[in-house]
């Protein structure tokens, strides 16, 4: 695991020089295009070059070359600073206030002690019906865990447990520092290359009325033709290669230090399951922070099967759901080795997806049930409320119907926490009703009663009211 | 360069590089150390937690089940044993905890049969509260004994044992539970 983490760090610290490196070339590029746009060279080719051209275009070169480093700087100092208020803007996660959500906030404090996190991740939620969750942070101590409201719905406490002590181990792994320095590098280069296309378009549009960029000799065309195939292509290809195939492995490795808070890979594979298998789709989900999902938010079942092709492999930044899922059904124990093995064994390889160093330090873990007892008291609470209906016939039907609809009445209440805890990040006002109905309205209501929808009784409106 | 300057250059350099070595093996087994130290302490956080919460507990269903006065006088006086207990003694502090754990088990399980005290809400409250801090416990308690192995298992390994003996790193002893707490509610007063 600490191998990982200086794994980590080192690759950090190469990309982003590799993005330096990338944004010089495209700077470059964008002055070169820039001064044959405004000077074009009348030469038909590079020997033709008149010396005076020639010290333009190095000019321009150097421009852009200037011009990209003061980017690349601030652009490094915007992800130090504030690089996680973005991608959670992004993908419009507001934070909840404490007490907003007591399971989920417990459920965190609980694995961040499992995976000695020194101080327990924010937590966010997002107004979304599919259940995903994904974390970020520069480090450990600065860091933030985002879920859906669909999540919360969705999966009972174990499962919920599996994917938050899914996405510690990404911030433990420092993972999260790597895709926010990886997400907002190629943000930026796939912004700058799509504005050079972009400008080269308009004016090659423009160059058959007037004569614009392609007024200037051979040599011109030439330079502008190959700026354009660069920006065109090659940087954004890189940098997405680059970001993706990096990110495979460490959701498998993910997946095993999860296990190896939580001792149970039965709740992963499950909660893995629900969450592919969900009928909704994150529309809103940026394309670039996609990747750090815990299932890629528009890969679920329905859309992968209708969009399968070959590079299909090579750019998806996630391993498909359900070898993950078979891996972790496969487990017999809940600790690397035992991930290793069921990983051989269900892809039927030699080759094991932890190596050496990761291993280090792990030992015989047994896998252990949590809420076992909660289990057997809803057990005994059926059998006690069938008991009466004596026929033992209808005993089994009686006991499944009753299952089920507990089933439905947990899954409503369930929605409902989740759906005031989005109003609570809200920061609106909750006000119970003599009939019980909560009313929420938002802080700026300015009227001095509310009626309640249900008893049309009228309600005073206190600021000072406690969330609750 | 002569070659007497290359012979005793030799052990020099051989000097500086066992330096580094065990300057490396010193600086990781620290690191570890203060893994295990740090684990601890979390542990001592959610330990104080319960202590804080079980009074408060005490006093709710004091007014629902008040002739369950033998429960609570267990739970009571496990607390006050396991805040008694030596705190560096890793062994009879997880034994009194343990106990404390039995006892509050068995408060819950006599709770079960006052419907009143179970529709209190703040009862409820109080009972999520000690559940996710029963969790958080033995969540950390894990992360606790990993640290334990990990560093154990470095510091026992050779050639890393030598300099550990050198250095006065002393072993650590595990937050046992598993046997324990079969027996949980095994207190005699």
């Amino acid at each position: 695991m600490w191998h990982q983490i200086e794994e980590n760090k080192r690759k950090s610290g190469i990309l982003i020089f590799t993005m330096l490196f990338v944004l010089l070339i495209l700077g470059a590029c964008l002055g070169v295009a820039f001064s044959c746009y405004t000077n074009p060279p009348s030469a038909n080719s590079f020997a033709a070059l008149s010396q005076e051209e020639i010290v333009t275009l190095e000019l321009a070169i150097l421009q852009g070359l200037f011009y990209s480093a003061i980017v690349w700087l601030f652009l490094l100092v915007i992800t130090f600073v504030d690089g996680k208020r973005a991608i959670l803007a992004l993908n419009h996660a507001k934070k909840i206030p404490k007490g907003a959500n007591k399971i989920l906030e417990n459920v965190v404090a609980e694995m961040s002690l499992a995976a000695g996190l020194p101080t327990p991740p924010e937590i966010y939620i997002i107004d979304c019906l599919m259940p995903n969750a994904f974390a970020t942070g520069m480090n450990p101590k600065h860091s933030a865990i985002a879920v859906t409201t669909g999540l919360l719905t969705t999966l009972d406490r174990d499962e919920l447990q599996a994917v938050v002590a899914h996405e510690i181990a990404h911030i433990v792994n420092r993972d999260t520092t790597y895709m926010l320095f990886a997400g907002i590098m190629l943000g930026t280069i796939v912004l700058v290359s799509d504005c050079i296309v972009r400008s080269f378009c308009g004016k090659s549009r423009n160059s058959r009325s007037n004569g614009g960029a392609f007024k200037g000799g051979g040599a011109a065309v030439l330079i502008m033709f190959v700026v354009l195939i660069f920006a065109m292509i090659i940087a954004p290809l890189a940098a997405r290669l680059l970001y993706f195939s990096l990110s495979k492995k460490r959701e498998y490795l993910a997946d095993a230090c999860a296990v190896q808070y939580t001792r149970y890979p039965e709740s992963l594979a499950t909660a893995l399951a629900k969450i592919s298998g969900s009928v909704y789709v994150f529309r809103d989900a940026d394309k670039i922070t996609s990747a750090m999902f815990i299932v890629h938010p528009l890969d679920t079942e329905i859309i992968y099967k209708n969009r399968y092709s070959l590079f299909g492999d090579l750019f998806s930044t996630h391993p498909p759901t359900e070898k993950r899922i078979e891996i972790l059904k496969t487990m017999t124990r809940a600790d690397f080795d035992a991930y290793n093995e069921a990983f051989k064994k269900t892809s039927g390889r030699r080759r094991t997806i932890l190596t050496k160093e990761e291993l280090y330090g792990t030992k015989h873990l047994e896998i252990k049930k949590p809420n076992q007892e909660k289990q057997s008291k809803v057990d005994g609470s059926l059998v006690a409320g069938t008991v009466a209906l004596a026929t033992v016939g209808t005993l089994a039907d009686v006991k499944a119907k009753e299952a089920q609809e507990q089933q439905k009445q947990e899954l409503v209440e369930r929605k409902r926490e989740a759906l005031d805890t989005v109003w609570k990040a809200n920061n609106y006002i909750f006000k119970k009703c003599t009939c019980g109905t909560k009313l929420k309205f938002p802080q700026e209501y300015k009227g001095q009663e509310i009626s309640c929808p249900h008893c049309n009784a009228l309600i005073k409106v206190e600021n000072d009211e406690t969330v609750g | 360069m002569s070659e007497t300057t290359i012979i005793t250059l030799i052990p020099a350099i051989v000097m500086g590089l066992i330096l580094i070595y065990v300057a490396g093996v010193y600086n990781s087994l620290v690191v570890l150390k203060n893994r295990v130290k740090n684990a601890w302490s979390q542990i001592d956080v959610q330990l104080k937690r319960r202590y804080d919460l079980i009074p408060n507990l005490v006093e709710t269903v004091k007014g629902y089940a008040a002739h369950e006065a033998a429960t609570l006088e267990k739970v009571i006086k496990a607390r006050q044993q396991a805040i008694n207990v030596n705190a560096d003694n890793v062994k009879s502090r997880a034994l009194a905890e343990n106990a404390l754990s039995g006892t509050l088990k068995s408060l819950f399980a006599v709770a079960e049969n006052y419907p009143d005290l179970k529709a209190n809400q703040n009862f409820l409250q109080l009972q999520e509260e000690l559940t996710s801090t029963e969790n958080r416990l033995s969540y950390a308690r894990q992360f606790y004994n990993d640290s334990v192995l990990e560093y154990n298992n470095k510091k026992e390994q050779f050639p890393v044992n030598m300099f550990a003996a050198v250095f006065n790193f002393e072993n650590r002893s595990f937050f046992e539970v598993a046997e324990e707490e079969k027996a949980a509610p095994k207190v005699s007063f």
